[in-house]
């Protein structure tokens, strides 16, 4: 019964760390999609990539995750008419929610004043 | 060399694989016969390509299997009947071919076996057979390929280079570099004395490309400009040939294309893309030139060979999937010899089946000029 605790426990702690590293994220800087395929600009450090998956509607300024599948150098894109340096395929592309702005306390009153007369 | 009418517009298997279920038919009927004591065997039937009334360009003229085949002038019907009666294989059977080379005069071939993790030399003119791996495993033998001396350079694909043996399996070198990751086709260049050996990569490796090497083993440098799609770039590219005038041909297999690159490593043409029509790839691998220039590509999805002038103008295909002899399952490598006998490795029927262009003449792969538009002349 030990056993299969630490064993549950190991795989756990081992997919954990597994999907860790596979994940990437970043800001979309740009995107387009194209012949089946949506390409995005994602700037990640300070660094702009390019990752492409399946269709998926993100807009600029959103945060994203993705897992990263394959990453090819040297890519045409027949479609875009366009040539990159390197392009990651993922998997799943997950717009991160944004945390919700709370309204600070306004620093003008809310009542207009009235000029002294 | 051309593509009857008949075929364009056919359905692109229809007629192989009507010849495949009569071919599979046959094979039945005769195992029934078999059974009956002395009855006669029906002559089998040869396969050629393109179907008549069409002027036949090239004819399947038998399959290797294993040493037996030594002795034996044509595949016979009696072996397919042994086979169905359960008989055991020979010892040296060919299990997955994976290279492929002949010598000029034909007469002595190369098998390089991944399974049987050895290379078969088989001599039909002295009727002898050799072993090079019978004593010491080789380590996932793949593309193999011969030099003037018949000197035999096999890919290990484990060890990651590619071992040097002499005709009578005499082990002499071992060439490899530290950026050569998945070996698998590999060339020589008996004029300009160079082997080419394609490094296939791993999905996680960017270093996909084709590395130059003296025949001593000192590296030369490589071609392509890495993984990636673009013109010049390879994706995981399994085999090589290398044409006369020093240019090479990679079969850029997960790419659905050829490219050509002169002897300076200059990227010349690409050939192919994904598709299922004539002159389309699914999975080119084994690739090589006859006599008269015309390339030769063997595609693993499709299970066929290709055939293109000189210019990259499809001609014909001749293959298609099944077991009848003469046709094939996922083949792999190719190789022809200088009477023009292609060589096919046929790796899920677990033999090397072999064809002969006939009926051809070097006019016949004179490139098609593009129809050009004649000047208007001004009206007077």
């Amino acid at each position: 019964m030990k056993f299969k605790k630490t064993l549950v426990r190991g795989l756990a702690i081992a997919g954990f760390l597994v999907s860790a590293a596979y994940a990437g994220q970043g800001r979309v800087v740009s995107t387009m999609d194209s012949a089946g395929y949506t390409y995005i600009e994602v700037e990640q450090n300070g660094n702009t990539v390019w990752i492409a998956s399946e269709p998926v509607k993100v807009i600029v300024g959103q945060d994203i995750q993705f897992e990263e599948y394959s990453l090819m150098t040297n890519f045409r894109s027949e479609s875009l008419q366009r040539t990159f340096d390197s392009m990651r395929f993922v998997n799943e592309v997950k717009v991160v929610p944004s945390v919700a702005v709370v309204p600070s306390v306004p620093d003008v009153p809310a009542v207009p004043m009235v000029p002294a007369k | 060399m051309f593509i009857p009418s008949h075929y364009l517009e056919a359905a692109s298997y229809q007629g192989v694989a009507r010849q495949a279920f009569c071919g599979l038919l046959a094979a039945g009927l005769l195992a029934v016969l078999g059974g009956c004591g002395n009855a006669p065997v029906a002559e089998e039937k040869r396969l050629v390509w393109p179907e008549p009334p069409e002027v036949a360009r090239v004819e399947f003229v038998r399959t290797i299997t294993s040493d037996e085949d030594l002795n034996k002038d044509t595949t016979s019907t009696q072996s397919i009947l042994k086979f169905l009666e359960g008989e055991r294989p020979a010892k040296n059977r060919i299990v997955e071919p994976m290279g492929l080379a002949v010598s000029d005069d034909g007469d002595r071939i190369y098998i390089s076996d991944k399974a049987q993790n050895a290379v078969f030399v088989y001599d039909f003119a002295k009727k002898t057979s050799l072993k090079i791996g019978e004593k010491k495993p080789l380590d996932m033998p793949m593309g193999l390929a011969i030099d003037a001396q018949e000197n035999v350079y096999v890919a290990e694909q484990q060890k990651k280079g590619v071992s040097v043996y002499d005709r009578t399996g005499n082990f002499l070198r071992f060439i490899t570099s530290d950026a050569i990751t998945r070996p698998t086709g590999v060339a020589v260049d008996k004029e300009r004395k160079k082997l080419y050996v394609v490094d296939t990569g791993k999905g996680d490796t960017f270093d996909h490309t084709v590395k130059i090497f003296d025949l001593e083993g000192k590296p030369l440098g490589k071609l392509g400009l890495g993984k990636g799609n673009v013109e010049g770039a390879l994706l995981f590219p399994t085999f090589i040939s290398v044409a006369p005038n020093g240019h090479v041909l990679v079969s850029d297999t997960l790419n659905s294309r050829l490219q050509e690159f002169d002897a300076d490593g200059r990227f010349v043409k690409s050939i192919g893309k994904l598709g299922n029509a004539y002159g389309e790839f699914d999975k080119p691998k084994g690739v090589g030139y006859d006599t008269f220039g015309n390339i030769y590509a063997v595609d693993s999805g499709w299970s066929n060979v290709q055939i293109f002038n000189s210019k990259g103008q499809v001609m014909l295909f001749f293959g298609g999937r099944g077991t009848y002899p003469g046709l094939m399952q996922n083949p792999g490598v190719l190789t022809i010899d200088k009477k023009n006998r292609i060589y096919v490795g046929d790796l899920l029927n677990h033999r090397v089946n072999v064809y002969q262009l006939v009926n051809t003449t070097a006019e016949d792969s004179i490139p098609k000029e593009q129809p050009v538009a004649k000047p208007t002349t001004p009206a007077k």
